[in-house]
C-alpha cells in the first residue's frame, strides 16, 4: 500500500494539453465511421475539457463571468481543435458530442444530489425534517435524462436537438447549422419535443 | 409508439400549432381521420405545447449547476498525482466519491481513483479503520469484484486531507443506469447476471467480507474482450465492507450511517445489524429489482420505510405488471425478502439456484413460521408515539362551560370526527348518527353531524340537525369559546360562506379544526393558501393521514400531481399503519382522480380498481359505489359504452340499496359528462336525463341544478339551443342562491355561448364561449369538479362540466 505522508500540492496548474490536441480530429474522423472506442474517447476528451474550463472560470473570476453551456462549448472546441479545420461533419460531430457531455455533466450532478440526498436522509435528523422531502430539479433532471433517451429511440434527430438545445444552450440558428437542417425544422422538432418531454416530466413524479 | 408513428403525430402537432386555438379541436380531428389515439396525443401535445408553467423550464439547466458540479474537485484533468498517477478524465460521482480516470505511470496502465468522501477523512481513527477495511476488502480476488490496488493520501489544495482509492478501472454501466433507462430485463439475463453476482457475494462472505451496501448502483456490466452479447458483472464498493465476525459486525461500526434504505434489510435499518443475512437480503433486492423493474417497498421517507419492510412482505413479484416471469420466483424472492434473517436463503448461490429452478420447492418454500419479534414492532411503535405526543390532540369540551357527553357518545364522535378528516362523509354520517342516538343532548355531535350530511350532499338533513342545534342552544354566549366557533363554522359552511366559515375553524386550535379550516379555504377557491395550511400541519402532525390526505387532493388541484402522489403516498401508509382499510380507499380513490386529471387513465383505472377491491373487503357501499361510478366515468371516457352501462347500473343498484341516491345521481352525471368530453352528445344527454330523474324523485336539489346544467351543454351542442336554455336558467337559479361560483361561472359560459349560437355559426359561438367563461373565471382558480378536462385545446374554451365530486362544492 503507498503510503506517502508528504503533502502534495500542486503549486502550479501542471496540465498535460498537448495529448489532447494532437488526435481530436482523427478521432473525430474515425468516430463518424462508427469506430466505438473513438467515440468514447472524445466523449472523454470533451468532458474532461469542460471541466478543466469550468473550473478554471471558477478560479478566476466568481460573479461577474456568466458561465453559459454554449460559450463553454466553444472555448472547448477552440482549445481542442482550433485551427485544424475539420471538415464540416467534424465539427457538427464535435457539438452534438459535447452538446451530449454537457448532458452528462449536469445528470452527474443530478444524481450526485440525489445520493446524496438519499445519504442525507440515514442520519439521525429529526423526523419531520426527513419527511418533507423537498421536490427537488435533480429530480426531474434525472427524469428528463431518461425521457431523453426514449425519444431518441423515436427519432434520434429530434433528440440532439433536444441536447443542442436545452444542454449546450445553443440558439435556433446555431442547431440549424450544426445539424445541416433548416431554422423551420428545428423550431418545429423543438416544440414538439418540449412539448412531449413536459409531458413526460409531468407523468414522471 | 413507433417511429413511424412519430412522425405522423410530428405533422399533425405542427399544423394543429399553426392554427388558432378555436380551430386546433376541428383540425386535429379532421387531419387524424377517424384515427382516435392520434388524435388525442396530438391533442395532448399541443395543450401541453401551451401550457402556462412548464416543469421543463424549471429544470433548464444553468450556470449556477455547473458551477456546483465543478467546484471543489478533488483532481483536476492533467495533474500528477503522488507523481504517479496522471488523472486524464472524471468519470462520475457517487454516493462515495468522485471517480476519476487516471494512467498509472508506473505500471503503464489506466486505472480508477475513487475519493473518499471528506468526513470519512477527516477523522484519523476513521481512516484508520477505513484503511484496514480496505485491507481486508483486498484479500477478495474474484473475477467478478473490482479488484481495489491501494488505498492513498495525500493533501486537497485547501489543505484538507484526501484519501483515494485506485482501483480497476471499469468501462461498462453501472446495472442502475440500466434499469433505470430500459427497466425489468428478461428472466434469463436476470439469470446470467445473477449467477455472476452471487458467486462474487458468496466468495467474498468466505473470505470474511460483508459488502453492506450491495445495490444496483454498485453492480457494473463490463462488455467482454472478446465481444459478444454476454457480459461480465463486476460488483464494486466492497471497500465499505467490515469483517464480520460470527455474522455479526463489530461494534464500532455506526453502521446506519452507511448504506441505501431502499436495499437494506430490515434489522440493518433498524440496528445496524449487519451480517451475511443482510448482504442477502439486498441481493434479494436487486433480483427483484432487476426481475420487475421497481422495488419491493417503495416509500418516501426511511422511517416509513423501515416501517414497511419490518411489517409487510413486498408485493408478489408477479403482480408488479411484468410478463415472463417463472411462476416460481414468487415464492424465491418473497423468501429472499424474509423479515427475519433466518427465514433467508445461506447463501448467494442458494438462492440463484433456487430462481433456476434446480432446487426442490421445499427450500424454495420459505423455511418453519419463524417466530414473530414483537419487540421489534413494539420498538417502532415507541418510537411514533413521541412522535405522536408532539401532536396537538382533539380534547373535547375541556372547561367549565363545555357539555360532558355520554361516554358511549363521545367514542362514536370521536370516530366519526375522524371519518370527517377522511374525506369519509358517508361513514362519518354513520358513526355520528349513533353519537347523535347515544346522547341526544349534545350540541357538538349535531353540529358534526350536520357537517358531515352535508359534505355528503343531504342538505335536508343537515339543516334539520342545525335546527336542533339551535333548540339545543338558545344562548350561544353561554357555550365555550370552541364550542360556539366550531357551531357558527358548520353553520357558514352549510350557506357557503367558506371564506368566514374558515375564518371561525381558524380560532380553534387543534388539528381537526385546522383541517377543517383548510377545507374550507379550499373550497372558497384560496387552493394555495389550503396548499399552504396543510403544508404546515403535515410539518406539525406528520403522523396525521387525514392532514396528507387533504394536502394531497388540493395539491392535485393545484395541478401540481408530483407533490400530491408523495402526499397521497404518505397518506396511505398512515392509515396502513392503523389498519384504516377504509382510510387507504379513500385514499386510492382520491389518487385515481387526480391520475384522471392529468390523464393517467391507465394508472387512474388501475387505482380504482384497487379500491373497489378494498372497498368490498371492508363492506364500505359507499366506496364501492364510488369507486364503481368512477371506473364508469373512466369507461365512457374510453368510449366503451356498454362497459360504462353496465357500471352505472351496479352503482343505481347499490346506491337504491343503500339510501345513498346523491351518490347515483353523481355517477350518472359523472359518467355523461364523460361522454361529452368525448363530444358524444346523444350519449351524454341520456345520461343527464336519468341523472335529472333521479334527483328529482329523491328531492336532490344540487344534483338536480347540477344535471339540469349539464343536460343543458348536451342539448346547446345538439344545436337545440332553446331548449338548453331553459335548463340553464333554472340551473343558474339555483347556483345563485347557493353561492355555488364554479357552477355559475359555467352557467354563464354557456348561456352566452348559446345565444350566440342561435343567430351566428359554430364557429364564432366556441370562440366567445372560451372569452365568456374565461371573464366569468377571472380570479377563481380554474377548476374541473368532475376531473374530464377535455384533452388539451377543447377543454381549454369550454366550460368544466359539473359531475361527480359535486359533493365537494
Amino acid at each position: 500500500m503507498v503510503n506517502d505522508q508528504t503533502p502534495w500540492r500542486c503549486s502550479s496548474p501542471c496540465i498535460i494539453t498537448s495529448i489532447v490536441e494532437a488526435n481530436i480530429t482523427e478521432l473525430l474522423a474515425s468516430a463518424r465511421q462508427g469506430d466505438r472506442d473513438s467515440g468514447r474517447r472524445v466523449m472523454e476528451l470533451v468532458y474532461s475539457e469542460l471541466h478543466r474550463l469550468a473550473s478554471g472560470y471558477m478560479r478566476r473570476e466568481r460573479s461577474e463571468h456568466t458561465l453559459q453551456p454554449s460559450a463553454l462549448i466553444n472555448e472547448a472546441y477552440l482549445r481542442l481543435i482550433g485551427d485544424a479545420a475539420p471538415s464540416f461533419q467534424s465539427r457538427s460531430h464535435f457539438y452534438v458530442t459535447a452538446a451530449q457531455v454537457m448532458r452528462r455533466i449536469l445528470i452527474d450532478h443530478a444524481l450526485a444530489r440525489s445520493a446524496e440526498k438519499r445519504g442525507a436522509a440515514l442520519r439521525p435528523v429529526p423526523f419531520e425534517d426527513a419527511l418533507v422531502l423537498a421536490q427537488d430539479n435533480a429530480e426531474h433532471l434525472l427524469e428528463l435524462d431518461i425521457a431523453l433517451d426514449r425519444l431518441g429511440r423515436l427519432d434520434n434527430r429530434q433528440r440532439q436537438i433536444v441536447e443542442l438545445r436545452f444542454f449546450a444552450g445553443l440558439s435556433v440558428e446555431e442547431t440549424a447549422q450544426t445539424l445541416g437542417i433548416s431554422d423551420k425544422t428545428v423550431k418545429r422538432d423543438w416544440a414538439m419535443a418540449r412539448a412531449w418531454l413536459e409531458g413526460e416530466l409531468r407523468r414522471n413524479p | 409508439m413507433t417511429p413511424e408513428r412519430w412522425q405522423r403525430v410530428k405533422e399533425l402537432f405542427d399544423g394543429a400549432i399553426a392554427v388558432s386555438p378555436e380551430q386546433v379541436a376541428g383540425h386535429v380531428s379532421r387531419a387524424a381521420a377517424g384515427d382516435d389515439a392520434m388524435e388525442q396525443e396530438v391533442l395532448r401535445l399541443v395543450a401541453l405545447h401551451r401550457t402556462a408553467n412548464p416543469l421543463i423550464d424549471q429544470v433548464q439547466p444553468d450556470v449556477e449547476m455547473l458551477r456546483q458540479t465543478i467546484h471543489n474537485r478533488a483532481f483536476r484533468i492533467g495533474q500528477t498525482v503522488q507523481g504517479r498517477f496522471a488523472v486524464t478524465a472524471f468519470l462520475g460521482e457517487g454516493g462515495m466519491g468522485e471517480v476519476y480516470e487516471a494512467s498509472d505511470l508506473q505500471l503503464d496502465e489506466s486505472v480508477a481513483l475513487k475519493t473518499v468522501r471528506v468526513d470519512q477523512a477527516a477523522d484519523p481513527k476513521a481512516r484508520d479503520r477505513f484503511r484496514q477495511e480496505i485491507q481486508l476488502a483486498r484479500r477478495v480476488t474474484h473475477p467478478n469484484v473490482c479488484r481495489i490496488h491501494d488505498l492513498s493520501e495525500t493533501v486537497r489544495l485547501d489543505g484538507q486531507p484526501l484519501l483515494f482509492l485506485t482501483m480497476e478501472r471499469l468501462r461498462g454501466e453501472p446495472l442502475s443506469v440500466l434499469l433505470r433507462r430500459d427497466g425489468a430485463r428478461p428472466a434469463a439475463e436476470v439469470l446470467a447476471i445473477a449467477r455472476q453476482l452471487a458467486n462474487a457475494l458468496d466468495a467474498a462472505h468466505a473470505a470474511g467480507v460483508l459488502h453492506r451496501d450491495l445495490k444496483p448502483a454498485n453492480v457494473f456490466l463490463e462488455p467482454r474482450q472478446s465481444g459478444g452479447s454476454d457480459v461480465r458483472a463486476v460488483i464494486t464498493d466492497f471497500g465499505l465492507s467490515r469483517p464480520h465476525v460470527g455474522g455479526h459486525a463489530s461494534e464500532t461500526t455506526n453502521s446506519a450511517m452507511f448504506g441505501t434504505p431502499a436495499y437494506m434489510a430490515p434489522e440493518q435499518i433498524e440496528e445496524g445489524r449487519v451480517s451475511i443475512a443482510s448482504d442477502l437480503y439486498a441481493f434479494g433486492v436487486v433480483l427483484y429489482e432487476m426481475a420487475t423493474g421497481g422495488l419491493p417497498h417503495e416509500s418516501s421517507s426511511p422511517m416509513a420505510l423501515a416501517v414497511k419492510k419490518a411489517r409487510h412482505a413486498p408485493a408478489a413479484p408477479s403482480s408488479r405488471g411484468v410478463a415472463g416471469l417463472p411462476a416460481w420466483w414468487d415464492a424465491v424472492l418473497l423468501r429472499a425478502l424474509s423479515v427475519q434473517p433466518e427465514g433467508r436463503f445461506a447463501s448467494a448461490v442458494e438462492m440463484v439456484e433456487a430462481l433456476e429452478g434446480v432446487l426442490t420447492p421445499a427450500v424454495v418454500a420459505a423455511p418453519p413460521a419463524p417466530r414473530r419479534r414483537q419487540w421489534r414492532l413494539i420498538a417502532i411503535g415507541a418510537a411514533m408515539l413521541l412522535l405522536v405526543a408532539s401532536v396537538a390532540v382533539w380534547q373535547p369540551w375541556r372547561g367549565q362551560d363545555a357539555y360532558r357527553p355520554q361516554r358511549e357518545a363521545l367514542e362514536w364522535f370521536t370516530k366519526g370526527e375522524a371519518a370527517l378528516g377522511e374525506d369519509a362523509p358517508y361513514k362519518a354520517s354513520r358513526l355520528l348518527e349513533r353519537a347523535v342516538r347515544a346522547d341526544a343532548l349534545w350540541p357538538v355531535a349535531h353540529v358534526r353531524l350536520a357537517q358531515a350530511y352535508w359534505e355528503a350532499d343531504r342538505m335536508e338533513d343537515a339543516r334539520e340537525q342545525m335546527v336542533r342545534v339551535s333548540t339545543l342552544v338558545p344562548d350561544r354566549s353561554r357555550l365555550a369559546n370552541r364550542e360556539r366557533l366550531l357551531i357558527e363554522g358548520v353553520q357558514l359552511l352549510l350557506v357557503r360562506d367558506f371564506d368566514n366559515a374558515a375564518a371561525r375553524f381558524g380560532g380553534l386550535q387543534d388539528t381537526a379544526g385546522q383541517v377543517d379550516r383548510g377545507k374550507a379555504l379550499a373550497l372558497g377557491n384560496h387552493t394555495e393558501e389550503a396548499v399552504a395550511l396543510f403544508e404546515q400541519l403535515a410539518r406539525q402532525a406528520p403522523r396525521d393521514a387525514a392532514v396528507w390526505l387533504h394536502l394531497a387532493i388540493r395539491q392535485a388541484q393545484q395541478q401540481t400531481l408530483t407533490p400530491a402522489l408523495n402526499a397521497f403516498q404518505k397518506a396511505e401508509e398512515l392509515f396502513r399503519l392503523d389498519s384504516n382499510l377504509e382510510g387507504v380507499t379513500s385514499v386510492i380513490l382520491r389518487r385515481s382522480r387526480a391520475l384522471q386529471m392529468t390523464k393517467r387513465l391507465a394508472e387512474s383505472r388501475a387505482e380504482v380498481e384497487k379500491a373497489l377491491e378494498l372497498a368490498v373487503t371492508t363492506g364500505a357501499a359507499h366506496q364501492q359505489a364510488q369507486a364503481l361510478s368512477q371506473l364508469a366515468a373512466l369507461a365512457s371516457l374510453a368510449g366503451q359504452t356498454a362497459e360504462a352501462r353496465t357500471l352505472a347500473d351496479r352503482v343505481l343498484q347499490l346506491a337504491a340499496a343503500e339510501r345513498m341516491p346523491a351518490l347515483a345521481v353523481a355517477a350518472l352525471n359523472g359518467v355523461g359528462a364523460a361522454f361529452l368530453a368525448q363530444l358524444n352528445y346523444v350519449e351524454a344527454e341520456g345520461w343527464f336525463r336519468r341523472a335529472l330523474e333521479l334527483a328529482a324523485r329523491s328531492g336532490l336539489s344540487l344534483g338536480d341544478a347540477t344535471a339540469r346544467l349539464n343536460l343543458a351543454q348536451a342539448l346547446v351542442r345538439q344545436n337545440r339551443t332553446a331548449e338548453g336554455l331553459q335548463l340553464a336558467a333554472a340551473a343558474r337559479k339555483y347556483f345563485e342562491a347557493g353561492n355555488y361560483r364554479d357552477s355559475l361561472v359555467s352557467t354563464y359560459g354557456l348561456i352566452t355561448d348559446a345565444a350566440i349560437q342561435d343567430g351566428r355559426n359554430d364557429e364564432a359561438a366556441r370562440a366567445s364561449e372560451g372569452r365568456a367563461h374565461d371573464a366569468g373565471a377571472g380570479g377563481l382558480s380554474r377548476r374541473d369538479p368532475a376531473g374530464f378536462s377535455v384533452t388539451g385545446a377543447v377543454s381549454a374554451g369550454w366550460p368544466p362540466l359539473t359531475g361527480p365530486d359535486q359533493s365537494d362544492e
